[in-house]
């Protein structure tokens, strides 16, 4: 026998069993994928023991993971309140007479309240403990993908470091979304009149959205994206106001999408209205028109699909241009004159080579390279210090230090000035320590060339001069050799060896290879090579991290999986007359699944321009400015890291709809199981 | 005992005032069975609702056994429908997920009783309606007369002051609605329970000791003694419905 009303609640999530599986599923893959971020990211910083630098070089690789997997796993605990609203919303819908009853008994709205919050807390309590025990195990499974998918390109430590603090906050996160999504439907169920309990259940009719807001967010996009047109901000913000204007922009281009949703919905169905009742007759329109019906509840099933395909359009368009056109790409630009590496590690090994090597140059290989290469070709050594004032991309980003001599000996590889000239730099960075960082690190300090700024170092504090802002590889910022003792660098990792001009590259290239040939573990590769590998790598990672996405388009699946169940068994006694007056099991299970695969298609076609939206935004607004590039063509820019994207977001036009019309399968067979008066009488 | 003085009850359709009960005077005894019938729009739904507590009246009172229902606050009314009031409805609206004894004691675990007090009173309400045998059952393992025989045990579980009953045989065959018709007769006869019932069958109301009959929001006609045949409530009935 039951003896609280706690127990009623725990039986109603018996009852709905496949709603409550749904909404504790999607609630431990957000806990988990929270959990696996940093499981993840530990494992690969792990893989890299004892060296700082190469930690530092790896942080640029590990700081993009961290952020594509914050995204995904915050997109899903968005998709995971909203399937849990949704759920819930519909539950109570589809228990107002029963609530009603309820009520009618005696039960006062608290009590109501109190009935349906426990089931959501119930629902989070499972989800986020099934999730804690997930998380490590999805950590270590991503990691073997990543190690396999990555070309073996990455390296992943198997023992797994979860932080306390991940997991508690994962933990609160699972819960307090769910009481959150909870909470709309529980106050909407004390809503609920005790009268409802004397009133047969109905089902929604056609609602229509209002149009005059789409109206104002269809200007506010055109004249967002005229503004855009006519005067890129790219071309004349300056760091951090391009990230402020960029946030801006993006928000105000989400917030007119969101607006525009439901008017989208309404106008594919009338849309899909007619093309599908000339291919299929009434099932195609009443497949149409369904969605239409329950606005909010089709809606934010819809939008947890756009988000997934905005998410995953948006970080391909973000990660083409950050990792490529702000960073790869122009190093390759630069890498026309040859310019050899003389490397500790193996490139090819890519973030794995940083595990297995000291990265520390052999005893007398320098002056080695010094005598042989004299007269033929610039030495440079290349020496990394951690200076957290100066890191560029990422907090734990490093820093070259070299000389002003030694940066020249590579040409325009290392450095290209976007203010200021060596004959001013030189001596600021001869006399003391002189630093050269990006224009959005001189921006973040607030220095002119000239000014003086004091850096924190392990042996205290250190006055620096700026003596230039221009553009490096990889955006990281280069200290003079000079002064640059108290930030403790390390000692040469690995050698730029410049031939002269006029001096055969291969007469160079012989005597490199000689020289390598003496030193087991050193590697000699021509420019060219290493950022074709780099390429591969950051290719190969962005691949990888779409994968992974993947889980949030997934997620949305399920969504849409039990919006369908919920909106099937609230029709059941709709899907019996159909069956009574003739409708085949195929035609009313094609109109479910049909509904579904449209809205599968709406959300992936909202996603797509809404994520194509953000990148043509990202790349116009936020422009090359902030690492110096300051004559990048900012719209055809915008349209090549379009590409990338735009091809993903077809495949999810083409694949959300499958996804979509499989997961409404299951609910749909299910129902239509057995004679015609069968699926009558369950309506009963 | 139940007693209605002055009841008025109007609805707000958009521009229009609806008067969907103009003044009722009403009162019922301690195991009275009370009938109400009337055409579509006459009143009756609406007045079964104030009488239960499931809406306000605009004005006049309802006294349940001397307390006043006028100006309780919602929950205040929640806690009288739970100790004072049963209810039985068309629909049986049983929880799914419980079986017969738990829905029985489902008044009671609102009101925050502890049920283990109660088990006997439930397995004997459970006895009286007929489904001794059938406690710990599910209600998609009981017939439609089953179900609403539940309904009837939870309706008197907390030993009411009234049960009223919203049209209890409307989903029911003819074999179930004389059984759980007799039921209720047995109730007021026997327990000596006030039963006020909403019906548009003439021979469900037969089985009342009264029959009120409400057009345009007032009652307009009572039958009672020996009068109360299906044939003589049908025949009021149809001059009624032949007035609107």
């Amino acid at each position: 026998m039951m003896r609280s009303l706690n127990g009623l609640a725990l039986r109603n999530m018996g009852t709905a069993r496949v709603r409550t599986i749904l909404s504790v599923i999607i609630v431990l893959v957000g806990v988990s994928m929270m959990i696996a971020t940093d499981g993840f990211t530990e494992s690969m910083r792990a893989a890299m023991p004892g060296a700082d630098e190469g930690q530092n070089i790896g942080s640029f690789v590990l700081g993009t993971i961290d952020i594509l997997m914050t995204v995904s796993s915050l997109v899903i605990m968005l998709a995971a309140s909203f399937l849990i609203f949704n759920a819930f919303m519909m539950s109570v819908t589809q228990r107002r007479q029963q609530i009603g009853m309820l009520r009618s008994i005696g039960m006062t709205r608290n009590q109501i309240l109190r009935l349906v919050v426990m089931e959501g807390l119930a629902v989070g309590i499972i989800g986020t403990v099934i999730g804690l025990i997930a998380g490590p195990l999805l950590s270590y499974g991503l990691g073997v993908i990543l190690k396999n998918v990555g070309g073996g390109m990455f390296t992943i430590d198997t023992t797994l470091t979860i932080h306390p603090a991940t997991m508690l906050v994962a933990a609160a996160t699972g819960i307090i979304v769910t009481l959150l999504a909870v909470l709309i439907p529980a106050w909407n169920a004390t809503g609920v009149s005790p009268l409802a309990a004397l009133r047969p259940p109905q089902t929604g009719n056609i609602e229509h959205s209002p149009r005059r807001r789409a109206y104002i967010a269809i200007f506010i996009m055109l004249a967002l994206m005229i503004f855009l047109l006519i005067n890129p901000p790219g071309k004349w913000v300056e760091s951090p106001q391009g990230i402020q204007l960029t946030l801006l922009f993006s928000g105000i281009w989400l917030v007119c999408m969101l607006t525009l949703l439901p008017v989208i919905v309404e106008v594919t169905a009338d849309f899909a209205r007619r093309i599908l009742s000339k291919r299929w007759k009434m099932t195609g329109r009443i497949m149409a028109d369904n969605l239409q019906r329950e606005r909010q509840r089709v809606t934010l099933t819809i939008l947890t699909m756009a988000l997934s395909m905005t998410m995953i359009i948006a970080m391909t368009g973000f990660s083409q241009f950050f990792l490529f056109k702000l960073v790869l790409d122009v190093m390759e630009e630069r890498s026309e004159r040859t310019l050899y590496g003389v490397l500790p590690f193996n490139m090819n090994d890519g973030i794995g080579a940083f595990t297995s090597s000291e990265l520390e140059l052999p005893d007398g290989l320098l002056d080695e390279l010094y005598s042989k290469t004299d007269g033929l070709a610039a030495v440079a050594p290349i020496r990394i210090a951690f200076i957290p004032e100066l890191a560029s991309m990422f907090p734990d980003m490093f820093s070259y230090v070299m000389s002003p001599q030694e940066i020249q000996a590579t040409g325009d590889f290392l450095f290209t000035f976007v203010e200021g000239d060596w004959e001013t730099a030189t001596p600021m960075m001869e006399s003391g320590c002189g630093i050269l960082v990006s224009p959005a690190v001189a921006s973040r300090l607030d220095v002119e060339i000239g000014d003086t700024i004091t850096l924190d170092s392990p042996n205290g504090d250190v006055t620096c001069t700026l003596a230039g802002i221009g553009t490096t590889p990889g955006t990281a910022s280069i200290m003079s050799v000079a002064g640059s003792e108290p930030f403790e660098p390390t000692p040469p990792i690995e050698v730029a060896i410049t031939p002269y001009v006029g001096v055969d590259d291969a007469t160079v290239e012989v005597i490199l290879f000689e020289i390598r040939d003496d030193y087991p573990g050193i590697y000699v590769e021509n420019i060219g090579n290493i950022v074709t590998v780099m390429q591969t790598m950051t290719g190969g990672m962005a691949g990888a991290m779409n994968g992974i996405l993947v889980i949030a388009v997934l997620a949305a699946a399920l969504g849409i999986l039990n919006t369908t169940m919920m909106s099937v068994q609230e029709r059941q006694h709709e899907m019996g007359l159909l069956r009574a007056i003739g409708a085949t099991r195929n035609q009313v299970r094609n109109m479910v699944m049909g509904e579904a695969a449209l809205m599968g298609l709406v959300g992936a076609l909202v996603g797509l321009v809404a994520g194509a939206g953000m990148t043509i935004i990202f790349v116009v607004t936020y422009g090359g400015n902030s690492v110096g590039l300051t004559d990048m063509p900012l719209w055809s820019t915008a349209f090549e890291v379009l590409q990338p994207a735009l091809i993903t977001g077809i495949v999810g036009l083409i694949v959300a709809p499958i996804i979509a019309a499989i997961a409404a399968y299951f609910p749909a067979r299910n129902i239509l199981k057995g004679a015609a008066i069968a699926s009558r009488k369950r309506s009963a | 005992m139940i007693e209605v003085r002055g009841l008025r009850k109007q609805y707000q359709m958009g521009a229009v005032t609806v008067d969907a009960l103009r003044g009722i005077d009403f009162s019922a005894g301690d195991g009275e069975f009370v009938a109400i019938m009337g055409p579509s729009g006459s009143g009756k739904s609406t007045f079964l609702h104030l009488l239960g507590g499931l809406d306000y009246a605009t004005s006049g009172d309802i006294t349940l056994n001397g307390q006043s229902m006028a100006n309780l606050s919602d929950d205040d009314m929640a806690v009288l429908r739970r100790q004072k009031i049963g209810f039985i409805f068309q629909f049986f609206n049983l929880m799914p997920t419980l079986s017969a004894s738990e829905n029985v004691a489902l008044p009671l675990l609102i009101d925050g009783q502890n049920v283990d007090d109660y088990q006997t009173r439930i397995a004997d309400l459970l006895s009286k309606v007929g489904l001794g045998d059938r406690q710990h059952h599910k209600p998609d393992q009981l017939s439609g007369g089953q179900q609403q025989r539940v309904a009837i045990a939870r309706a008197l579980v907390t030993n009411p002051v009234i049960v009223l009953a919203d049209e209890p045989t409307g989903n029911l065959d003819s074999n179930s609605s004389r059984d759980i018709l007799s039921l209720l007769r047995t109730m007021a006869d026997n327990e000596k329970q006030t039963i006020i019932m909403v019906t548009h069958d003439a021979h469900a109301a037969s089985y009342a000791d009264r029959i009120l009959l409400l057009r345009d929001g007032l009652i307009v006609h009572e039958i009672s003694g020996e009068k109360r045949t299906t044939q003589t409530i049908r025949a009021v009935m149809s001059e009624l419905e032949a007035i609107e």
